[in-house]
């Protein structure tokens, strides 16, 4: 299986550690995989109102990673940028807007692609499994019903044992510029997210987006909080055997 | 189209500030956002068929916006046929002015009024009490805010905001005197009961909004829970609704359709306490009631609207389960918007009503999570109608040089790999350096947005690309 | 003004796509027969404090209404009087039990009995068309309502009842009341507090006509 990793600019710049986890759990799960050079994604030229420089950028993803069988991407966001508004920004053009629904159609968000294409077996034996709470990003959880998934994978991989939040699916506050144009409502937001977190006494905060757990992980440093941050592919990719 | 609004603002940002660090206001919104929620979602659950009346409406809805110039002169000719008049509005300054003609024609003195977001976009109360009429709000919500001199925070729970300390000390100040301190909720309500009895009993005008109106028998819907609606319109001589046109849907059969879906998404309510149709004057033989109805047709922008990208927001029912759900409206209340709608919808109107220019800040404070789009019963696209105000001031050149400028330098640099490879590896080395040596930060003003209430981020200084690139090459070669 | 009537009408545009919209029925589905449409309707108005009575075919009706009606009176210490409208059977009441009134000034009235032309079983409604035998201000100005209801006039849905008034004779009344329990506010810290402008209570009385 001829896989292509969609690292996104932000694990590219900021979080390689989630680039090689997922790395590691879709070559543990069989599967061949390629990092063609790739930039970003458009989202934060989307979201800001530049549509022609977001379908510049959708124009060449859809270049670097036609070629490929699956095109796998270790964020909710940017996978919902791609699959959910991509294809709008070639309305101008059918043919090709067909051609960059096809290769949507066979790009996943991580979890997705674990649960429904392939996944590694876990051989972690259960020692101490970290109490931990998960936050569901809004773009993987209303675009792409992100859901149970990184759940499922989670309690398969026995690395920790979840706690639900009881606000799980708020709103964190990063929403890309919005965390810089707005930061008092942004950091306000994550306040509301760690109070629960305490709450849930637990000590590792996992979700499936960078963007929100950068912004969570800078509030929770500056409060000098004792709660991990982490992205679920690195949680998972620990269960694997001969993993570093 | 006429500005709304009065000139007391400050802008988003400061508003919004000022509602972060005001603690009455977060302690009545956080007890308000879990009540909204909350009953909404047992009140969904409970009705299987609860999508494909969503779906039946936006068709309904749909049909009706297609059709509008005929439904509505279906409306009035329905309205005309039951003995009452109709009257047509382009802009908030010419409704004010039928109005006001109304009343000074019913020789009014004392004006009677139920809760009216169309008559906040045309600061009726204002006009009215330019004109020496004594007007009287007869909401709870809206009785309280006219005595706070404020404006509603939300659109169907206008004192939201308040605490119960702050509206006894209220009516400490405006009802009788040497009443004992820490009253009831119940208390509280029963003197406005008392005071408000006298207001609807000897009121000459009543002025009502209208949740719908009904194009095959001229009749205009309005909901209430406490009644006070029906007093308004039924003891007066002179009954005025006052209704934006994209209200009127077509037949009375349609109705229920909409009034399943208002009262569980507004409060978790099946159906409000009150639901009545108002058609026409009293009738004979029956001597009780008004001897005028008076509908006065609001466009104020809407005729435009319908023949613009954003036509989907005219099928809001004014429910509020938008900004129930908003996490940013959640966090600075219904003030900080500094317009007659808030959250959500407010940012989706707000800019048509008002002008984008304007609305800048207030677009920008959303964080695109999509849960306003879900809850919507009318399947209004808003976030994605939000996202197109940014697209419009984008290409009209609205937004900041700055904004444009990153936005364009990003594209650039996203799109030559050498370029982007470089850019990477050096904003990761620099954030790497950053961290090593803090005191470095002090010369980063570009960095002032994040760092405001965060750590700066980690990073490794070398890019995922890269060092899997030399990986590669390294496991090739050994 | 028809200036401006003229120029929102061009400003709409002429109408787009089909000149109707035939949509099949869409009602939310519940059993349905006599009785489950009277339980359903007293669970509903039970659950935002309005009080029900069921009054059996078998019994005296006079007897059963009048008892309903002190019954409600006592347990919300109110004076033992009430105030008719002209809906209401004069016969069903006990003269020597019940203090009766025909005023209509209802703002001075504290307990008035008036009849629903129908209720809807749905969301726990009761239809009252305004008319000269049921003033629509009976409805809200008094503290108490109470309120009779024919068992067989009991509609599943909204739709039942609103295709029922718009047919009749007289047509669509100036005002058509649905109402769904005694009045109510939560604009004081979103807490619920019954008793706002209208009725503070509200007593429903179902004549029931079956065993």
């Amino acid at each position: 299986m001829k896989v292509a990793l969609f690292s996104t600019c932000i694990v590219d710049t900021l979080k390689p550690e989630i680039g090689f986890a997922t790395l590691t759990l879709l070559e543990a799960a069989g599967c061949e995989v390629s990092v063609p050079t790739q930039s970003c994604c458009g989202q934060a030229n989307f979201n800001n109102g530049d549509t022609k420089g977001a379908r510049a950028l959708a124009l060449q993803w859809l270049k670097v990673f036609e070629a490929y069988e699956y095109v796998v991407i270790p964020s909710g966001s940017c996978a919902a940028m791609l699959k959910i508004h991509g294809p709008s920004l070639f309305s101008d053009d059918e043919a090709l807007q067909l051609r960059f629904k096809a290769l949507t159609q066979r790009s996943y968000e991580l979890s997705a692609f674990l649960s429904e294409i392939a996944c590694p077996v876990f051989e972690q034996e259960i020692s101490t499994a970290t109490p931990a709470s998960y936050h569901d990003s809004c773009s993987g959880l209303r675009d792409l019903y992100i859901k149970a998934q990184p759940r499922a994978l989670l309690a398969a991989s026995n690395t920790v044992e979840l706690t639900e939040l009881s606000n799980a699916e708020a709103c964190c506050g990063f929403g890309g510029t919005f965390c810089v144009k707005h930061p008092e409502i942004s950091c306000r937001l994550a306040d509301d997210k760690i109070a629960t977190l305490e709450a849930a006494d637990t000590r590792m905060l996992i979700g499936g987006d960078w963007g929100c757990l950068m912004h969570l992980k800078g509030r929770i440093d500056a409060l000098n909080k004792p709660i991990d941050v982490k992205h679920f592919s690195e949680v998972l990719a620990s269960a694997i055997k001969g993993a570093h | 189209m006429s500005t709304a609004m009065n000139s007391q603002k400050v802008g988003f940002r400061p508003a919004s500030q000022t509602a972060l660090n005001n603690p009455d206001l977060q302690q009545a919104l956080a007890r308000a956002r879990g009540g909204f929620v909350d009953k909404r979602q047992i009140a969904i659950e409970a009705l299987p068929e609860f999508e494909a009346i969503k779906a039946r409406a936006k068709a309904i809805k749909d049909h009706s916006l297609d059709h509008l110039s005929d439904y509505l002169i279906e409306f009035e000719e329905n309205v005309t046929a039951s003995g009452g008049q109709v009257h047509w509005a382009q802009t908030t300054e010419q409704a004010n002015e039928i109005i006001l003609n109304i009343c000074n024609e019913a020789k009014a003195r004392k004006i009677t009024k139920g809760k009216s977001m169309i008559s906040e976009e045309m600061q009726l109360n204002a006009a009215l009490e330019q004109a020496d009429f004594e007007v009287m709000e007869t909401d709870l919500g809206e009785y309280i805010i006219q005595l706070a001199k404020e404006t509603p925070s939300h659109i169907i729970a206008p004192a939201v905001h308040k605490t119960k300390a702050q509206i006894e000390t209220l009516f400490d100040q405006f009802h009788a005197a040497d009443l004992p301190s820490n009253r009831s909720r119940e208390a509280l309500v029963s003197e406005a009961r008392l005071r408000l009895r006298e207001a609807f009993l000897s009121a000459d005008v009543g002025i009502t909004g209208a949740n719908f109106l009904v194009a095959n028998t001229g009749s205009t819907v309005l909901v209430t829970n406490e009644g006070n609606g029906d007093l308004t319109a039924s003891i007066p001589d002179v009954h005025i609704v006052t209704a934006s046109i994209d209200k009127v849907i077509p037949k009375l059969s349609d109705l229920p359709t909409f009034l399943r879906l208002l009262g569980r998404s507004a409060t978790g309510q099946e159906i409000t306490t009150y639901t009545t149709l108002f058609t026409g004057p009293k009738q004979a033989p029956d001597e009780a009631g008004p001897k005028a109805f008076h509908v006065v047709l609001l466009d104020n922008g809407r005729s435009e609207i319908l023949h613009s990208e954003f036509k989907a927001a005219l099928r809001c029912i004014r429910c509020g389960a938008c900004m129930n759900h908003c996490a940013v409206y959640g966090t600075v209340g219904g003030h900080a918007y500094e317009s007659v709608y808030p959250g959500p919808i407010g940012q989706v109107m707000t800019p048509l009503l008002n002008g984008l220019e304007g609305s800048l800040d207030t677009i920008s404070a959303c964080t695109m999570n999509g849960h306003c789009s879900v809850v919507c019963p009318m399947s209004i696209p808003l976030t994605d109608l939000i996202r197109q105000h940014r697209i419009n001031a984008f290409t009209q050149n609205k937004n900041s040089l700055i904004e444009r400028k990153g936005l364009g330098a990003w594209q650039w640099l996203s799109l030559h790999p050498r370029a982007y490879c470089l850019g990477t590896a050096l904003s990761g080395r620099a954030v790497k350096m950053l961290n090593a040596w803090p005191f470095l930060q002090r010369f980063t003003p570009m960095l002032r947005g994040w760092k405001t209430g965060r750590a700066l981020m980690r990073a490794q200084g070398t890019t995922f690309q890269a060092q899997y690139k030399k990986r590669r090459q390294h496991e090739d070669t050994t | 003004m028809n200036q401006a009537r003229a120029n929102i009408l061009a400003c709409l545009g002429a109408s787009t796509g089909a000149p109707d919209l035939l949509l099949p029925a869409l009602k939310p589905a519940f059993v349905n027969d006599a009785n489950s449409l009277v339980a359903l309707l007293k669970t509903k108005l039970l659950a935002v404090h309005a009080s029900v009575d069921i009054i059996d075919d078998n019994d005296d009706t006079a007897t059963a209404v009048t008892a309903s009606v002190l019954g409600f009176l006592k347990q919300k210490t109110q004076p033992l009087s009430v105030t008719l409208t002209p809906a209401v059977d004069k016969q069903y009441f006990d003269h020597a039990l019940l203090s009766i009134s025909h005023s209509q000034d209802y703002a001075h009235c504290q307990t008035v009995v008036t009849q629903a032309t129908a209720g809807v079983a749905e969301t726990g409604s009761l239809i009252l068309p305004s008319s000269l035998a049921r003033p629509t201000l009976a409805n809200f100005l008094p503290d108490n309502c109470i309120v009779l209801l024919n068992a067989a006039d009991i509609k599943p849905h909204l739709e039942d009842a609103l295709a029922t008034v718009q047919s009749s004779k007289v047509g669509m009344p100036r005002a058509l009341n649905i109402i769904s329990g005694p009045s109510k506010t939560a604009d004081i810290e979103q807490t619920l507090v019954y008793g706002a402008h209208g009725p503070i209570q509200l007593h429903v009385i179902i004549l029931s006509h079956d065993a």
